[in-house]
């Protein structure tokens, strides 16, 4: 997986617990990842509009008193699958990491 | 002064060519963003993360678009692989061949510029704009020191190593020179070769300086030695007589070092046909086509608007 598809299961991961507006998601993934991911809004608001071409969100403009009107994205279907496959994908990346990082010296031994 | 910054975002979307709709869907989020920010006490650092408006405005739109990436690879690839490989390999050619490589490089620019116009990051078009600029700059030197100089007509500059190939030429046709005066076609053999070049050459003097034409055939070699004969071969004649003067003599200017030759040979570029082919025409293309498009197009919608 690529930076820009990180960013978007973050997205679909952030909203398949609540709808979400843009300042919240990134609110959400920074709080969430202990500040260690910060998603800029350049690269927020393309990724939002992509994932909502594509059908894996949808959006609706929320009217709001005395504030500028905000849009919500909720997860759909499709979202929720894709979320499903890369959160695989993901687990198995971490996996194969974990076993590569968890290789120790095992000649020592015989060395001794 | 949030106003001020939607404005600006605005002004550099509109100016990256996005469409209006998705300008305002864009600024109407951001002021949201701006607003709910406001409202937890993160403004300040919310617009510091922004950072300014032009530079929102360029990832914003750099990412608006999926294409983008592609094109950008493509523009990038044909403005510093395509074109210059056409370009180099164009002069090398001859007749019918170089006029289709010159016209494929023509098409490829002009391709490179209309994906060059649909790239959504600003900056981007600049970089790209001069790489393309410096490239057919690149290629027009290219074509003039090394390929073109030897095959046009007019006089040329040599250095002191030619000078003396040259020098050594006319010694051992200083008899052929004499005999020439009585016998045109002799000379004429002893003449075209003189300098072993592949374009016919004539050599004679003007104003005290030796002068060396090339013509890009026999005939007309054969045409212009027809009408100065006389002069030509009463200078020359007595020219090899004091060979030691030709050091300082012109020689289409100067008896000139490699260096000075390159440098004199891009200057002379600025009257090549190189010059009009490489770097006016394109100019004068993209010209043409910013003053149909922003001063022309726009003249016109705004009278249709006030019409309707």
């Amino acid at each position: 997986m690529n930076k820009k598809t990180n960013l978007e299961t973050l997205i679909l991961a952030v909203l398949s617990a609540e709808s979400l507006h843009g300042y919240e998601i990134a609110k959400a993934i920074r709080a969430k990842s202990e500040n260690l991911l910060k998603p800029s809004e350049g690269q927020l608001y393309p990724a939002l509009h992509k994932l909502e071409a594509e059908g894996h969100i949808s959006a609706e403009w929320v009217v709001q008193e005395g504030k500028p009107n905000r849009k919500t994205y909720t997860i759909t279907e499709s979202g929720s699958a894709k979320l499903a496959t890369n959160k695989q994908t993901w687990e198995k990346y971490i996996a194969g990491v974990g076993s590569v990082l968890s290789i120790k010296r095992e000649t020592e031994g015989s060395h001794a | 002064m949030r106003r001020r910054y939607l404005c600006d975002l605005d002004h550099h979307l509109r100016k990256g060519g996005l469409q209006s709709s998705r300008r305002e869907q864009l600024v109407d989020e951001i002021e949201s963003h701006l607003s709910e920010a406001d409202s937890e006490g993160e403004y300040d650092s919310t617009l510091n993360r922004l950072g300014s408006a032009k530079c929102l405005a360029g990832h914003l739109l750099l990412g608006s678009d999926p294409n983008n990436s592609l094109r950008l690879r493509l523009a990038v690839f044909v403005s510093l692989v395509v074109i210059p490989t056409i370009f180099v390999i164009a002069p090398l050619s001859s007749g019918a061949a170089a006029t289709i490589w010159l016209y494929l490089g023509f098409a490829m620019m002009a391709f490179t510029t209309m994906l060059i116009s649909k790239l959504r990051k600003v900056q981007v078009r600049y970089v790209l704009g001069g790489c393309a600029l410096g490239v057919a700059l690149f290629g027009m030197i290219v074509a003039t020191v090394f390929v073109d100089l030897g095959k046009r007509d007019g006089y040329m500059l040599y250095t002191h190593a030619e000078l003396a190939q040259l020098r050594a030429s006319l010694n051992q046709r200083k008899q052929t020179v004499a005999q020439a005066q009585g016998a045109i076609p002799e000379f004429d053999a002893g003449v075209f070769t003189a300098v072993g070049r592949p374009n016919a050459v004539l050599m004679g003097i003007s104003d005290g300086a030796l002068v060396v034409r090339t013509f890009k055939s026999e005939s007309d070699a054969v045409k212009a030695w027809a009408v100065n004969r006389p002069e030509v071969i009463s200078a020359l004649a007595s020219e090899v007589e004091e060979t030691s003067k030709l050091e300082s003599l012109a020689v289409g200017g100067t008896v000139v070092s490699f260096p000075v030759r390159v440098f004199f040979s891009v200057v002379n570029a600025g009257t090549s046909r190189f010059t009009f082919a490489y770097l006016l025409l394109p100019l004068l293309l993209n010209f043409a086509c910013v003053f149909v498009k922003k001063v022309w197009l726009r003249d016109v919608l705004s009278r249709a608007k006030a019409i309707s």
